[in-house]
């Protein structure tokens, strides 16, 4: 038996385990989320740090250290704000959310303009934005944990994050691989928002990597019957008032905006007709166009006809930011396929939808579904 | 704030607790009363300040009327058309805050009408607040509130421990224990037990209920593709996920209150072992059944008027408990199922019937697994589809590895794959709902463990390590269920 004050006191002790385990989360930073404390075999090689998205970019912008932005979903995360820099002549950070809604655009790009003098918009949407069936509550948790303080504009801690069992393992993990100095594969965000894919870069040199496999895999994402991108599609006139809040936003900041939609793979296009989604995809292109004129990349081009510019059904190599950027900026010195990208605006409209109607080939659902 | 949150942990709470009792040890009893007051309404304030004002002017107004009411005579107006006003006028605020929409809603759906719903957000903690001043406005007719003070009615109905998610406590147990001075001391053994009871609730939720709310929420959002045994992790997931959640929160409650000093009723005494229905609703938020019991059905004339007026009071009274748990028909038809399985024990007691204790229990625990989809699903076809599940309607899946063993069973529909697929497919599940069961049938509740603490190193390493480990999982703040009702 132990007497009452004894048992509080060794309690209290025992309870000194968390500012403990915090510290040590805190010195080791698995996922690079404060890069205080670099020591060589502890903690160089990290794990990844793309599952804190939203805090991790929030974080980067609050610094003031950016002019330009891009905006969109992974598809926009894998292209290079350099190239971008280069045009807007400042400093680019790559806002991307992944399989974002247009609410969160909007709340992230509110965010980045209380911190930043911000110059130059280049916004990729994408149709799944505008898929009112996602919303914050059920689709996005971690961004609805933090919306309220990115509603706000509040700076965000990430101190929680070392009171943290996950961190934790996380932690033994980067330990022992550094220990081991074994490298850590795994997708990276760089400083400048920048998505890398560095476990199919790796299986690419180890010539183990299959685009046929990912392009299955992206099939899945999108249309699972119970957790897909595309479930449940409904344009949502909400979501599109987000989109049309960045570009008055804009108008109202002289802040310059290109918009753009990033060019799918070609037979992801296509499944988008096999699967009945192409009504709904042309209607998400007639309802952007009445707030503004954009480029539209997707279709049967040069440039999405080839595999090796492509990870998977959606994502680029990051090669193909010059091309995508050359038509965006209208740099003529750059060679772009002329077939690339198609410039609409309310005149074109239908005759482009026309175009892109006739350019689907058909592919078998079941086919689809399977994988 | 949320009991399972950095800043109510490491921060309200210790500062809290030393201010309060340095202010007694100082003999400032009274400036302490004003700060437990003040921190309670802190607490309140942090998630919306917009609700405080409701608060306060509901405690204003029912201490007012109180005060009325508690005397002999009354001018200008009959006491109990007073208390019938009072009553009304809680009545009336839970309901315009509560219902509006739901009302507004039908209306519309009745008339083809398209009047615009209002969009209220739910002040926290309103349906408890109400029903514990109501209680208090009825002993106040009885005249049994004679001499509170304006600052002694206000701590009790705020004390943060209770405040939000209840339990629903009464004033005769409350105040007198805020009166007494042996209260206004550090109670080492008091703190020692609270201590551990806390960590117990916090576990609890932390640990036990979210992990069980991530497969919840994912079944239900699926509803209409889950297979049977999918359907049935989901309804049990949320079964246990609700009973951890709100019994965690109590004993949290508990926990904080001891502390203070101050003990608040038990409100679970292990539901899930309950042989009748009956049983069960003396288990499950006790104080709720309390106060249903007290000032609905005994009101209404209880088992004093026959049969027939028993049975139409029994349904009458957990209509009314559904829907205090929530604006909407799932919760009406929640309250209903319940009331008619308490009429039919009631009819199966009177023939005389009797059943084996395991088929009482599994006839009772299967029927309030059941009547938790209609609680949990936002709308009647969800429920529909997640109990079409639990029947097979959409197909039996079992693992692969049985493929070979059980292949006869192939012919009947029956498939060998994807079995998991729709709740994400971790095998994990299974052995937390049958942990989950052995923990609600096998191990001593909250309140048990209350009375049966010993200052020893096993209570101790428990207590810590529940502590630690859920501290170090507060990654995912998430409420509690019960604070939506």
């Amino acid at each position: 038996m132990l007497n009452e004050k004894k048992w509080i006191k060794l309690w209290i002790l025992l309870t000194l385990f968390i500012p403990i385990i915090a510290l040590f989360n805190y010195i080791i930073d698995p996922n690079g989320m404060n890069n205080k404390v670099h020591i060589p075999r502890v903690n160089v090689f990290k794990k990844t740090n793309t599952g804190y998205c939203y805090r991790f970019k929030v974080n980067r912008l609050i610094d003031d250290e950016f002019n330009t932005l891009m905006l969109g979903t992974s598809r926009i995360g894998v292209m290079d704000p350099n190239v971008v820099s280069h045009y807007t002549k400042g400093k680019t950070f790559n806002l991307e959310a992944p399989a974002s809604i247009t609410e969160m655009h909007y709340k992230l790009f509110m965010y980045a303009l209380k911190y930043n003098n911000i110059k130059s918009l280049v916004y990729g949407i994408d149709f799944m934005t505008f898929n009112g069936s996602r919303t914050l509550e059920k689709t996005y948790p971690h961004f609805n944990q933090l919306n309220e303080k990115i509603i706000n504009k509040e700076k965000i801690s990430n101190y929680d994050l070392y009171f943290n069992l996950d961190t934790t393992e996380s932690s033994f993990t980067v330990l022992y691989k550094n220990l081991m100095n074994k490298k850590i594969v795994t997708d990276m965000f760089f400083n400048n928002g920048m998505r890398v894919f560095y476990p199919y870069i790796d299986r690419l040199k180890k010539g183990t990597y299959s685009f046929d496999k990912r392009l299955h895999y992206s099939f899945n994402e999108y249309y699972n019957r119970v957790n897909g991108i595309y479930k449940d599609y409904k344009f949502s006139k909400e979501y599109l008032y987000y989109f049309s809040k960045i570009i008055e936003e804009c108008k109202a900041r002289n802040i310059k905006i290109w918009v753009y939609i990033p060019p799918m793979y070609s037979s992801f296009f296509d499944s988008l007709n096999s699967m009945g989604y192409f009504d709904e995809f042309e209607k998400f292109k007639r309802e952007l166009v009445k707030v503004t004129n954009y480029i539209d990349f997707t279709g049967h081009n040069t440039i999405t006809n080839n595999k090796e510019n492509y990870w998977d059904g959606s994502h680029l190599r990051v090669n193909v930011t010059t091309p995508i950027m050359a038509r965006v900026f209208n740099d003529k010195s750059v060679d772009v396929p002329s077939d690339f990208g198609v410039f609409v605006t309310k005149e074109n409209i239908e005759k482009h939808l026309k175009n892109l109607r006739a350019q689907i080939k058909e592919l078998n659902s079941t086919e689809i579904l399977s994988y | 704030m949320l009991f399972n949150s950095y800043e109510f942990i490491f921060l309200f709470l210790p500062i809290t607790f030393l201010i309060y009792f340095y202010l007694n040890h100082k003999n400032l009893t009274q400036l302490s009363k004003y700060f437990l007051l003040f921190s309670s309404l802190f607490f309140y304030s942090w998630w919306n300040i917009a609700y405080l004002p409701i608060m306060l002017s509901s405690i204003l107004f029912n201490y007012g009327m109180g005060t009325i009411l508690s005397q002999k005579k009354s001018f200008f107006f009959k006491r109990k058309t007073l208390l019938i006003f009072a009553i009304i006028v809680n009545i009336l605020l839970l309901g315009y805050y509560k219902y509006s929409d739901f009302f507004l809603e039908n209306i519309n759906l009745m008339f083809s009408t398209d009047i615009k719903l209002l969009h209220l957000a739910l002040p926290l903690a309103i349906s408890f607040f109400t029903f514990q001043q109501i209680a208090y406005l009825v002993s106040s007719y009885r005249q049994e509130t004679l001499g509170y003070t304006f600052i002694d009615y206000s701590v009790f109905v705020t004390f943060f421990p209770q405040l939000i998610a209840g339990p629903i406590v009464h004033h005769k147990e409350m105040l007198p224990q805020f009166e007494d001075i042996n209260n206004r001391v550090l109670n080492y053994k008091n703190i020692a037990l609270g201590l551990f009871i806390f960590s117990i609730g916090l576990f609890k939720k932390v640990i036990i209920a979210d992990t069980f709310s991530e497969w919840a929420t994912m079944g239900f959002d699926v509803a209409e593709y889950l297979n049977f045994i999918e359907a049935w992790i989901t309804s049990l997931s949320y079964t246990f996920q609700l009973y951890f959640d709100f019994s965690g929160y109590t004993d949290m409650a508990i926990g904080l209150a001891l502390l203070f000093n101050i003990r608040l009723p038990i409100n679970f005494n292990s539901p899930y072992k309950a042989v009748s229905i009956q049983d069960f609703w003396r288990r499950w938020h006790i104080t709720l059944s309390r106060f249903l019991r007290d000032h609905i059905y005994i009101p209404l004339g209880g088992n004093r008027h026959g049969k027939i007026r028993l049975y139409t009071n029994l349904m009458i009274t957990f209509i009314l408990g559904g829907i205090w748990h929530g604006a909407g028909w799932t919760f009406v038809l929640w309250g209903l199922l319940h009331g008619v399985a308490l009429v039919i024990h009631r009819i199966w007691k009177d023939m005389g019937g009797r059943l084996p204790v395991w088929l009482a229990w599994f006839i009772t625990f299967n029927f309030i697994n059941v009547s938790w989809v209609f609680f949990r699903a936002t709308t009647w076809s969800d429920a529909i589809k997640v109990l079409s599940g639990m029947v097979g309607l959409n197909g039996i899946a079992l693992p692969s590895f049985l493929a070979t063993k059980l292949a006869f069973l192939e012919p009947y529909g029956v498939i060998f794959n994807g079995w998991l697929n729709r709740l994400g497919g971790d095998i994990i599940m299974i052995p937390w709902i049958l942990v989950g069961f052995i923990i609600v049938l096998f191990f001593e509740n909250s309140s048990e463990k209350l009375n049966s603490f010993k200052l020893n190193y096993f209570s101790l390493f428990w207590a810590a390590t529940a502590f630690v480990v859920s501290v170090l999982s507060l990654n995912k703040v998430s409420e509690f269920l019960y604070f939506n009702f």
